[in-house]
């Protein structure tokens, strides 16, 4: 492969796949924080 | 809207919305598309549009079902007033419209899941095996399966949504996964690889690269369809937005970038002589007469062949239920029960499908009507988003209560500048580039994909819509949903 193909493969992968892991631990952690709150509300 | 009726969690409405939005377009659209259009290159202008279409718009729509908590007609009107249930009513249509075709789809990969799981497929047969099975009554039968599987699961509400999508959606993302990376580690796979990622940066200068990339979003992401909304009516009232728009609209990408890997690489690694040929071939020429080729040259190429439409078919059936639960949804508000307004939604798509699954010129001619249709629905949003007060919409309800990721004013900007641009600018740049297609019947409103066609259907369905405008505020905008 040529190298601005890896350097565009790993560009926009990493924006794409990269985003969508980013995206996902926010919510899982935003959830669990949300979780804590609620039990210790009750 | 019942209490019983809402996502039990967040990964519940995640999970259903990417099921959503995941369909055929990312598996036989996309691939296709970046390979004709200057690879590397329209990833850039498709990773632009995903912040100046895709997600602006699920966040209108998830700011819409939220608030209406009615379906498209109920939310339209309770956003941007008693005179607005034609746009939500257009935007069912719209989708309602497609559903009618997609169930066809839907039965198509089932038809070819079974085929395969039964070693019915082999690389010698496949055009024999489309060709007689296309259009025939056999088509109609898997679309009605389809159809039932549909029925079956929305029949038992939002909950039976969830459980489906809980299911089938970390299924698909394994499948794909599993098939991108056999694809990767062909010999030759490499050069599917350099094919799909080299930048032919001359090529963004060309416009049409752009208006391919805004149009594959439009229909990939599946943002502004009005199914985004159905599905946010049944949020938590405190569920976030933004966060969730921006995870399913990089979800849905991630599906798609796994199989651009996965078909160039395959194609590239086994027959690249034909990848001019392959890829020029047209959705449903890739899907089902070129891929069953490849994988019959494939190492352990059956059991591949079997997921890739094992995948095929989960994307399709969860995008058809939300089609489905979409209609139900309207139909609810206008004051059946659940189980009556499914029962409805069968009878209707089991008439109004039976063209599309016995005529592929038919089939075609739908989607191209609705396919550009749905960038009327995009700028209906927009429109709506204006009257509500799109400023008004962020502060109220986007950054409310529960929001993860709060959202600043470039949003409004989108919404109330750019959006309608590019909508505009694509409805007419298809029905220009339409014109070039047959310019001595381009006003032939019975030709399968001229602009004749387009306004022809499109101006039964507005003056329809216009005339009923103030009865779908009445029965809809005033009622209590069932």
């Amino acid at each position: 492969m040529s190298v601005s193909a890896i350097v565009m493969m790993l560009v926009i992968c990493g924006i794409i796949w990269g985003g969508f892991v980013f995206f996902l631990m926010r919510a899982v952690r935003s959830e669990s924080r949300k979780q804590a709150s609620a039990r210790i509300g009750e | 809207m019942s209490a019983t009726e809402q996502f039990s969690s967040r990964w519940g409405l995640i999970l259903a919305t990417l099921g959503m939005a995941v369909g055929t377009g990312n598996i036989w659209r996309f691939p296709r598309i970046v390979a004709t259009n200057g690879g590397g290159a329209f990833l850039v202008a498709w990773v632009v549009f995903l912040f100046i279409w895709s997600v602006p718009l699920m966040i209108v729509e998830f700011s819409f079902g939220k608030r209406g908590r009615k379906g498209t007609v109920g939310s339209f009107i309770a956003m941007a007033g008693k005179g607005s249930g034609w746009m939500g009513g257009w935007v069912a249509l719209c989708a309602t419209a497609i559903m009618f075709y997609y169930s066809v789809v839907a039965g198509w990969c089932l038809r070819y899941f079974a085929a395969a799981v039964q070693g019915g497929l082999t690389g010698e047969n496949s055009i024999g095996f489309w060709e007689s099975y296309a259009g025939s009554g056999l088509a109609w039968v898997t679309n009605a399966i389809a159809l039932g599987l549909a029925i079956t699961v929305v029949w038992f509400g939002v909950r039976g949504i969830e459980k489906v999508a809980k299911v089938l959606i970390p299924s698909l993302f394994v499948l794909v996964l599993m098939l991108a990376i056999r694809a990767v580690t062909l010999p030759g796979a490499a050069a599917g690889l350099e094919f799909l990622f080299q930048p032919d940066w001359s090529a963004l200068g060309d416009v049409r690269i752009w208006l391919q990339a805004l149009t594959q979003n439009a229909w990939d992401t599946g943002a502004g369809w009005g199914l985004i909304l159905t599905f946010a009516v049944y949020m938590k009232s405190r569920e976030d937005i933004p966060l969730n728009a921006f995870l399913i609209g990089f979800g849905n990408n991630s599906v798609s970038l796994l199989a651009g890997i996965m078909v160039l690489c395959t194609v590239f690694a086994i027959n690249p002589g034909a990848r001019s040929e392959i890829v020029g071939a047209g959705n449903e020429g890739l899907t089902f007469i070129w891929m069953p080729q490849l994988f019959a040259q494939m190492p352990g190429g059956r059991f591949f062949m079997i997921f890739f439409f094992l995948a095929l078919s989960f994307a399709a059936l969860t995008s058809l239920i939300s089609m489905v639960e979409l209609l139900t949804r309207n139909l609810m508000d206008a004051g059946l029960k659940r189980r009556k307004a499914v029962i409805v939604v069968a009878l209707l798509a089991l008439a109004f499908s039976t063209p599309s699954a016995l005529s592929l010129s038919f089939l075609h001619n739908q989607d191209w009507v609705w396919g550009v249709g749905l960038m009327l629905s995009g700028l209906l949003y927009a429109v709506a988003a204006r009257r509500f007060g799109v400023e008004r919409l962020r502060r109220e309800v986007v950054n409310s209560d529960g929001c993860d990721l709060p959202i600043g004013k470039w949003w409004t900007f989108i919404i109330s500048v750019v959006v309608p641009i590019e909508a505009v600018v694509l409805m007419i740049w298809w029905l220009w580039e339409a014109r070039g297609w047959d310019p001595e019947h381009w006003l032939d409103p019975f030709r399968s994909t001229s602009v004749g066609t387009v306004l022809a259907q499109w101006a039964l369905v507005l003056v329809a819509l216009l005339v009923l405008n103030r009865w779908l505020g009445r029965r809809i905008g005033a009622a209590r949903a069932a």
